[in-house]
């Protein structure tokens, strides 16, 4: 066991002993190698499944809003609970959204936030194996000893397999907490931000298309993209609605556009580029390029990036005189 | 039956000769590890990976098809040929699968002609595994590493060479068709199929499936459903990387009076897969959809289809972005239903 994982058991122990939390939403081990799985901690028993580790990549803002709903069908008096939480950067940053949009009300929450240092990206990990599946995996240090189903073992730099949010990433340390555990991160981004919008916008405009096309005629439409996104959280997503009817059910190139153009306008300056929809994607589509393309835009036009406090108005929710209006057309 | 085998370096030939007459679908790389797709290219079709990321149901059950056109008042037919097709290198899970979709689409007396116009005019030569997957447990739902069931024919691989077994009469036609590539198997080869039988059969981990279904139906207000359903996110991977899951919707799709019936997969972990026009929503929560996913395969299925609509391929455990592992839960289950 490492030292924060010790020290995040002792303190989550603590804070549902004293009451300041009814329930705490952090990671566990799943059965799988280098996979996690979110964890719903409801007393000092427990918490010896609460983990941290290189792979403890689910952005856990996603599973906040469902705690603080009233269950449907109640009748009477409810009261709604005190809800913990550990965050990384990422998962801060939407928390501080959330918290905005009005989804999850901030003093019912208590953020232990957790410094950082990129998680592994399973599905690279995959790709370094090829055809065959993942038997075991230990994370030693800044590399990872894998075995392959084939019995083959290899040795991975977890720099070579880290997500790709988590290599540009800058805000590695959580922006909203009550309490942080650990170290502050030591390792700055590798690459600079932007870095593949910056090579896919030198792009022509037909290789695009071709990049476009080829992506998402691999998509089924399962939309674990949009449900792993903690902004995704619409009880009736425009993808469903009859009426009107946006686009079709099939997985026809126009409808798959419309679906993902459609989610990509939703997220404009609201993503915070943790890579939950990356992850979550059973067919490996890089869907942070168009965020991150959008996220560009609005660091450009508005020099602002999304949720970095609580305090300070988002740029697409807010309006400023010296805001760029290059892009206004004459009524 | 007829036993025969082909030198490796004769797969190539062999699958263009056999794709001559009909489509061919067999396993591909693909950045997922492999992906089951209709290949022109023999020297495409990969042979060494595990099972493919997504089933091949996809290849009878479409994820979306055209039920009929109309215009006005007037409706359409659609056509309903299909072309032969072969199913090449699909594992013995996926074979075991279809046998099981058919139960569904023509469940008491009535045909799906949609599922069934492709399903006829499908061979299947399965490849029997010699090292299983991550999350693969076939043997402890009643299949096979192995197995023969949905399968025309059965390949093995062997090193140097595949062997070939015919196990109905249209898989026997097949192999005929190239039999100037194949040999007949000596008694050596028999052995040495044997063998990787038993090889693959040890490696696999039990998983104990709970089959007390009065038990399982006793589970329903348990509370193990709110506790592994607050983790899963609604989504629809489990149930469309799934070989067994045949849920669908039909929507209608018009434009100016003109428009067309279409059928497109579903899944129950949707919140939206259950929602009626008035509003009303009988299953109101996750839990409650997590736990109709698990009791659709293990026990209403059991009860309709004398068979539980698992054939453990372990694709929802490979891809489940909440982490949520059906062998886990079966194994909660099972200790559940000893108990009460
Ligand atoms: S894609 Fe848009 S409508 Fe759909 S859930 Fe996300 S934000 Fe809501
Ligand atoms: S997770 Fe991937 S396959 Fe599923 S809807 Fe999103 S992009 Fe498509
Ligand atoms: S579940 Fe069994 S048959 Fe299917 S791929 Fe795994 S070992 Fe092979
Ligand atoms: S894949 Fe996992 S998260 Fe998605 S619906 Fe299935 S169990 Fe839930
Ligand atoms: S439930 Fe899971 S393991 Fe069973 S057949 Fe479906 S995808 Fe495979």
């Amino acid at each position: 066991m490492n030292q924060v994982e010790e020290t995040l058991r002792q303190e989550v122990a603590k804070l549902l002993e004293d009451g300041t939390i009814d329930v705490f939403v952090g990671h566990e081990a799943a059965s799988l190698p280098l996979k996690t799985s979110p964890c719903f901690v409801r007393s000092p028993k427990e918490v010896d499944r609460l983990v941290w580790n290189r792979i403890c990549t689910s952005n856990l803002a996603t599973y906040l809003p469902q705690l603080f709903k009233r269950p449907v069908g109640l009748k009477g008096e409810w009261t709604p609970p005190k809800v913990g939480v550990v965050a990384k950067g990422c998962d801060s940053r939407s928390i501080v959204g959330l918290i905005k949009e009005k989804q999850i009300p901030r003093d019912r929450l208590f953020i232990i936030g957790v410094g950082c240092e990129g998680m592994i990206d399973r599905h690279s990990v995959g790709r370094a194996l090829g055809v065959v599946g993942l038997a075991d995996a230990k994370v030693d240090g800044n590399s990872v000893q894998v075995i392959g189903t084939d019995g083959r073992e290899k040795r991975i730099d977890i720099a070579d397999v880290l997500a790709a949010s988590c290599r540009e990433c800058q805000h590695r340390e959580a922006v909203l907490s009550n309490l942080t555990v650990g170290e502050a991160p030591s390792s700055a981004p590798e690459v600079s931000h932007y870095a593949n919008v910056a090579e896919f916008e030198s792009k022509s405009p037909q290789e695009r298309w071709e990049h476009w096309v080829g992506e998402l005629s691999r998509c089924i439409r399962c939309y674990a993209c949009r449900q792993a996104c903690p902004n995704c959280y619409c009880e009736e997503c425009f993808a469903e609605e009859t009426a009107p009817k946006w686009l079709g059910v099939t997985t026809d190139l126009s409808d798959v556009f419309v679906f993902h153009l459609g989610r990509a306008f939703h997220q404009a300056g609201r993503c915070v580029d943790c890579g939950a929809c990356v992850a979550a994607c059973p067919q490996g589509i890089d869907l942070r390029l168009l965020n991150q393309k959008i996220n560009k835009d609005v660091e450009e036009l508005f020099e602002a990036q999304v949720s970095l406090s609580l305090e300070e108005a988002e740029a697409l929710s807010s309006f400023r005189m010296e805001d760029d209006q290059s892009f206004m057309t004459e009524p | 039956m007829l036993e025969m085998t082909l030198d490796k370096s004769k797969v190539q030939e062999f699958l263009r000769l056999l794709g001559q007459n009909r489509r061919l679908f067999a396993p591909v790389k693909d950045r997922m590890g492999t992906k089951f797709s209709e290949v022109a290219d023999p020297s495409l079709v990969c042979l060494d990976g595990l099972n493919t990321n997504l089933s091949l149901k996809e290849v009878v059950f479409p994820q979306w098809e055209t039920l009929y056109t109309f215009e006005e008042d007037q409706a359409n037919e659609v056509k309903l040929a299909a072309q032969e097709t072969l199913l090449f290198g699909a594992r013995p899970c996926d074979a075991r699968a279809l046998e099981l979709l058919d139960r569904v689409f023509t469940w008491e007396g009535i045909d799906d002609p949609y599922y069934l116009r492709r399903r006829e005019k499908t061979c299947v030569v399965a490849l029997a595994c010699n090292t299983p997957g991550e999350a693969c447990f076939c043997s402890s739902v009643g299949g096979s590493p192995v197995g023969e069931v949905g399968a025309d024919a059965l390949a093995f691989d062997l090193g140097k060479q595949l062997y070939l077994r015919a196990l109905t009469e249209r898989g026997e036609a097949l192999l005929k068709e190239a039999s100037t590539l194949t040999e007949k198997a000596t008694e050596e080869d028999k052995q040495a199929v044997q063998q990787a039988a038993a090889e693959a059969e040890k490696q696999l981990q039990p998983v104990p499936i709970p089959e007390d279904l009065a038990a399982l139906k006793e589970s329903f207000d348990a509370e193990i459903w709110e506790d592994l359903g607050q983790k899963c996110l609604g989504c629809g991977t489990c149930a469309y990387v799934c070989p067994t899951c045949h849920c669908f919707d039909i929507t209608d799709e018009t434009k100016k009076g003109v428009g067309r019936r279409v059928r497109s997969w579903d899944s129950c972990a949707f919140s939206l897969f259950t929602l009626h026009g008035s509003g009303h929503n009988p299953r109101t929560t996750q839990a409650a959809r997590y736990r109709q996913r698990v009791l659709h395969k293990f026990l209403y299925c059991p009860e309709n289809f004398g068979e539980a609509f698992c054939v453990g391929c372990g694709r929802c455990i490979t891809n489940c972005p909440a982490g949520l592992d059906l062998r886990a839960v079966l194994e909660r289950l099972g200790s559940l239903a000893k108990v009460t």
